[in-house]
């Protein structure tokens, strides 16, 4: 990994995000984006987004003025991995494939369509661009219109896990040696369909998520991107890059116990976990921190709980735990990314990131529960992604020590 | 890519011709669109061609899953499809043996039967919004349900894009094989349709056309000891942008070929779907064809995400009956690129 941007409440860009999360802080709000007055639950994770589109220049002003919430995420964490990892011209003549994971995309572009159609069904104003750029590609395309890149653009979409499964596969490219460079990530923003959807579920919580915390009721959800650019070993060495961290592998496991349950007992996440330690050649004495999936509903965080410990046997009670979610929400399909940057950042900074909210663990966590901001020495990072319709994925992540 | 011994064990299809491959292909000899419904909701200004999946024969063995009590007809024809080209034989073994089949779906617009219904209900009161209809809105729901139904735990992956994708997603496949990750893959692409997805297919048609429906399904194996047909080369999509329009984007991809050229041994199967605009890019560059041609989308409609997939499983139709050696499938999808590969048999 050689450059990393990420997007979050917690505000735009690597360095406050790193502060927020070394600090365990909460960026959680009421919503001002749409109407949540009759929502069971009303807070969640929303991006302030900045009036100037410093980072537009490339796109031509016709589109600028046409994006939608979702891409403008997405592009702004693009630019940041982009500048950090110093490509130009070299990756622009090349063909860098993205690889992009979003659950909902555009929906908010897809409910401006619907509500018009509806209203007024016999006025077609705007409503081919809204079709335009409500399809998942148009975003990638546009992330690559911006940094002038041409390669395949593919859209994961595997509902939570979709940020995590993009940077797997954008990895397994370069390990395989069919590209040497890809850009990958994961992005989502608040819409009201989605909202409403987890709300209707009983999903969200009404107070405050509270992951792995005793009396845990729920999730909020949030928004933003995470955009790593990869490259394999040899050429960054060869062209002097920062590297970043590595990724030392990709796991999926498929779980299919119910649409939106998992099984108990986490049968996938201990799958994918082990899965994706058996392509990084390392087991849990080699793994320091899991950024869990962790979001705060009272069965996904039991049997996540349950995997972890499963995997990790006795050595459960080393391994630092904690889930991210309870400071920015559930990003949905930027989930995975965005937990895969906050992973590199503890990787580069040796600290963990605490959930402070929570106040009494479950007793399942048989791990060491970060509640508090502290420093560590972390080699490795495991992070979770689990999703609906049982997407389960994981990433190990090393940092990089150049051997003299 | 080359894609060594790895052939296709099997296909499948649901079209407004029918349920299976057979009734696809009996439509595509015909050579004539099929009859298609015009639709018009009240208050638009003009009718849109439709051909819908007509009804199904009877039941399938597989149609009572308690997954698929409330899925939505994309589900079903995904896993009509899927079953097709398994068959009943392979299905009973992948469910008593080890054998790890990887499944990759592509869409387009995916399950928008239920985001429409769940968005409105959302619009009139999000305090009774349908918690059984928002987790079939997702993506991979459909993916999901075929896996549950087939009892597979092997890595499964749901790929957004338009009917090109069909053949990156192929490649993909491919890929999971050579690495070990899966011992086979079933690719499906589908969609379904409702007046969302119609009127806004409409805004980009010049009204002589038909939008359809339905799901292509092709599955992955290990060549085994009888003949089936091998995929010889995917090219790499070319993703559409402002340096590189759409007929740029298949001039590329045919160049990629390693065998684009003419040959009346070859069936080159297009993606022309009778919307003037798109039909001359693949006019303009197969100009030179004089070979066979076969062109489903004209025959059942532009199915959107699944025009790549259909045209994936008429390829290896004709070339598993003997109807040719060797097939291209060129593929300029409706919005973000253009894929290109060849089939061939022996």
């Amino acid at each position: 990994m050689t450059g990393a941007g990420i997007v979050t409440s917690l505000g735009l860009g690597w360095d406050c995000n790193e502060t927020g999360f070394r600090d365990g802080r909460v960026a959680l709000r009421e919503i001002r984006g749409f109407d949540v007055a009759r929502q069971r639950a009303k807070t969640g994770g929303e991006v302030d987004l900045p009036d100037a589109r410093f980072w537009l220049g490339r796109l031509e002003l016709r589109r600028q003025a046409r994006l939608d919430r979702a891409t403008t995420l997405l592009l702004i964490a693009g630019a940041e991995a982009w500048e950090q990892a110093g490509w130009g011209e070299a990756e622009r003549s090349a063909a860098v494939p993205v690889i992009l994971g979003s659950s909902a995309g555009a929906m908010n572009r897809g409910e401006d369509y619907y509500k018009q159609a509806v209203a007024q069904p016999g006025n077609r104003l705007g409503q081919a661009t809204r079709v335009e750029n409500y399809q998942a590609h148009a975003q990638g395309r546009a992330l690559a219109d911006l940094l002038g890149i041409r390669g395949p653009v593919t859209m994961v979409s595997n509902a939570c896990s979709s940020g995590a499964d993009a940077i797997g596969l954008a990895a397994n490219l370069v390990r395989a040696g069919a590209v040497e460079t890809v850009l990958c990530g994961g992005y989502d923003a608040l819409c009201q369909l989605v909202f409403a959807g987890f709300d209707s579920l009983q999903a969200l919580s009404p107070t405050q998520p509270r992951p792995f915390d005793v009396s845990r009721d729920g999730l909020a959800l949030g928004e933003g991107a995470g955009v790593l650019l990869l490259e394999s070993l040899e050429r960054a060495r060869r062209r002097e890059a920062v590297i970043l961290g590595l990724v030392q592998g990709y796991g999926a496991a498929l779980d299919r116990h119910h649409l939106t349950q998992p099984h108990p007992q986490g049968d996938a996440a201990l799958e994918a976990m082990e899965a994706a330690c058996r392509q990084a050649g390392v087991g849990p004495d080699d793994i320091d921190y899991i950024n869990a999936h962790g979001t705060g509903t009272p069965l996904n965080d039991a049997a996540e709980a349950r995997a972890i410990v499963r995997w990790a046997g006795p050595r459960a009670a080393q391994i630092a735990v904690s889930s991210t979610k309870a400071s920015i929400g559930h990003l949905l399909g930027a989930a995975g990314a965005v937990e895969a940057i906050v992973g590199l950042m503890s990787l580069r900074g040796q600290w963990l990131p605490p959930a402070t909210v929570v106040r009494v663990p479950d007793p399942l966590c048989e791990f060491d529960l970060v509640r508090e901001p502290r420093r560590a020495r972390i080699r490795r990072v495991l992070t979770n992604s689990f999703g609906f319709g049982g997407a389960n994925a994981s990433l190990v992540l090393g940092r990089f020590e150049e051997r003299p | 890519m080359s894609c060594g011994r790895i052939c296709i064990a099997g296909t499948g299809a649901v079209t407004a011709a029918g349920w299976g491959v057979e009734a696809f292909a009996a439509a595509l000899r015909t050579g004539r669109p099929l009859e298609p419904q015009p639709k018009r909701r009240r208050g638009t200004p003009r009718s849109i061609n439709t051909l819908s999946v007509p009804e199904p024969p009877g039941s399938f063995a597989w149609s009572r899953h308690p997954r698929l009590r409330r899925a939505s007809p994309l589900t079903r024809y995904a896993m009509a499809a899927a079953a097709e080209a398994l068959g009943p034989q392979r299905i009973a073994r992948l469910r008593e043996s080890p054998f790890r089949l990887g499944i990759i779906m592509t869409m387009l617009g995916g399950g928008v039967v239920y985001s429409g219904r769940f968005f409105g209900e959302v619009l009139k009161d999000p305090s009774l919004a349908s918690p059984i209809l928002f987790p079939e809105t997702v993506y991979n729901a459909h993916a999901s349900h075929v896996a549950a139904v087939l009892e597979s735990r092997a890595p499964c992956c749901t790929v957004v894009g338009d009917s090109a994708q069909f053949l990156p997603a192929l490649e993909m496949g491919l890929d999971w094989m050579l690495d070990g990750r899966v011992d086979g893959a079933l690719v499906v692409g589908g969609e379904e349709l409702d007046w969302l997805s119609t009127e806004a297919w409409g805004l980009f048609s010049d009204g002589f056309a038909a939008v359809g429906e339905g799901a292509g399904a092709v599955l992955l194996e290990w060549e085994a000891s009888s003949p089936a047909p091998r995929i010889e080369q995917i090219t790499t999509a070319e993703t559409y942008g402002p340096d590189c329009p759409p007929r740029l984007a298949l001039e590329r991809v045919r160049s990629a070929l390693e065998t684009g050229q003419s040959d009346p041994e070859t069936l080159l199967v297009d993606s022309r779907c009778g919307v003037s605009r798109r039909d001359a890019i693949e006019d303009a560059v197969w100009a030179d064809w004089s070979g066979p041609r076969l062109s489903p989308a004209r025959v059942v409609g532009d199915t959107l995400g699944a025009a790549g997939a259909l045209q994936a499983v008429a390829a290896a139709h004709w070339i598993g009956t003997g109807c040719c050696a060797r097939a291209i499938v060129s593929c300029a999808g409706q919005s973000q690129q253009a894929a290109a590969a060849e089939f061939a048999i022996g």
